[in-house]
């Protein structure tokens, strides 16, 4: 598998930097996160080498952070953290479909469609 | 399958996929077993007939699948039987095989791994016995049943 398009790393991009946020808070909250936000970096630098060179630790990574934001209206009421984009409580038929996408390049999106299958099924609604 | 190292940090998000992977996975390995006989010699003489083996199985399990192999083409059914121990020894009467057999007919390897008609269950501290109902050409033969634990 090559490196992500920009598409797919545009939403990798914006699924670390959800999930930046979401640790900071945890951070604040007095937890030593410096393991986790080591792996997030990584993560980063990961998205600029082919996929079948992340370690994985970062592809489950961003299979976990794509299985927890499929619904971001509801993971936000439950997690009490900020939205996946500004102003945005649903995804969009587009991000639906990078989603998709991005969980097929991973190769992981067998183990999403185990978990939901209704989110992660072609042609799948919001 | 992989089966990964895996230390949990601080802040780490725990989802099903995780879960799946790290905990699901390697506990559905572990539960597979094999129970693994072999008979005979393949420098001796051809098989005979009636019962080669015992054996105590030392847990609780499912058998989901035989594999037979023998030392040269040929012919052979076998017939597993199930007992407890306080009524050793099994006997045809606990043949727990239905219409899957393990067997070879004209060939050195067989396998069947959806049994549909075996008694699969198996109690730790029951005695499998093993029965050669018919056989040809063939000197020396093993049997791999797998296993689910249970």
């Amino acid at each position: 598998m090559p490196k992500l398009d920009a598409r797919l790393k545009g939403l990798a991009t914006r699924l670390l930097a959800w999930d930046r946020a979401r640790v900071a808070k945890v951070t604040a909250q007095g937890y030593d996160t410096t393991l986790y936000s080591a792996r997030q970096d990584l993560a980063q630098a990961s998205l600029e080498i082919a996929v079948e060179e992340w370690p994985q630790d970062v592809t489950f990574l961003f299979m976990s952070v794509l299985e927890v934001t499929r619904t971001p209206n509801t993971f936000v009421k439950q997690a009490g953290v900020g939205p996946l984009k500004p102003r945005v409580e649903r995804l969009d038929q587009a991000d639906i479909s990078a989603y998709r996408d991005l969980a097929e390049a991973l190769g992981v999106l067998w183990r999403l469609m185990e978990v939901a299958p209704r989110r992660w099924t072609e042609g799948a609604q919001e | 399958m992989t089966w990964p190292a895996r230390t949990w940090v601080a802040a780490e998000l725990i989802s099903a996929t995780i879960m799946n992977a790290y905990v699901r996975d390697p506990i559905t390995q572990l539960r597979s077993r094999s129970i693994v006989v072999g008979f005979g010699d393949a420098a001796g003489d051809v098989l005979t007939t009636g019962v080669k083996a015992y054996i105590e199985v030392p847990f609780d399990c499912n058998v989901i699948g035989w594999t037979v192999m023998a030392n040269v083409s040929g012919s052979v059914v076998i017939d597993v039987w199930r007992d407890s121990y306080a009524n050793f020894p099994p006997t045809v009467a606990d043949t727990i095989t239905g219409s899957e057999k393990p067997t070879l007919a004209s060939a050195q390897k067989n396998q069947d791994l959806a049994l549909t008609t075996w008694s699969p269950a198996i109690a730790q501290g029951d005695i499998l016995g093993l029965n050669v109902d018919s056989v040809a050409t063939i000197k020396q033969v093993v049997l791999n049943l797998r296993v689910d634990l249970t």
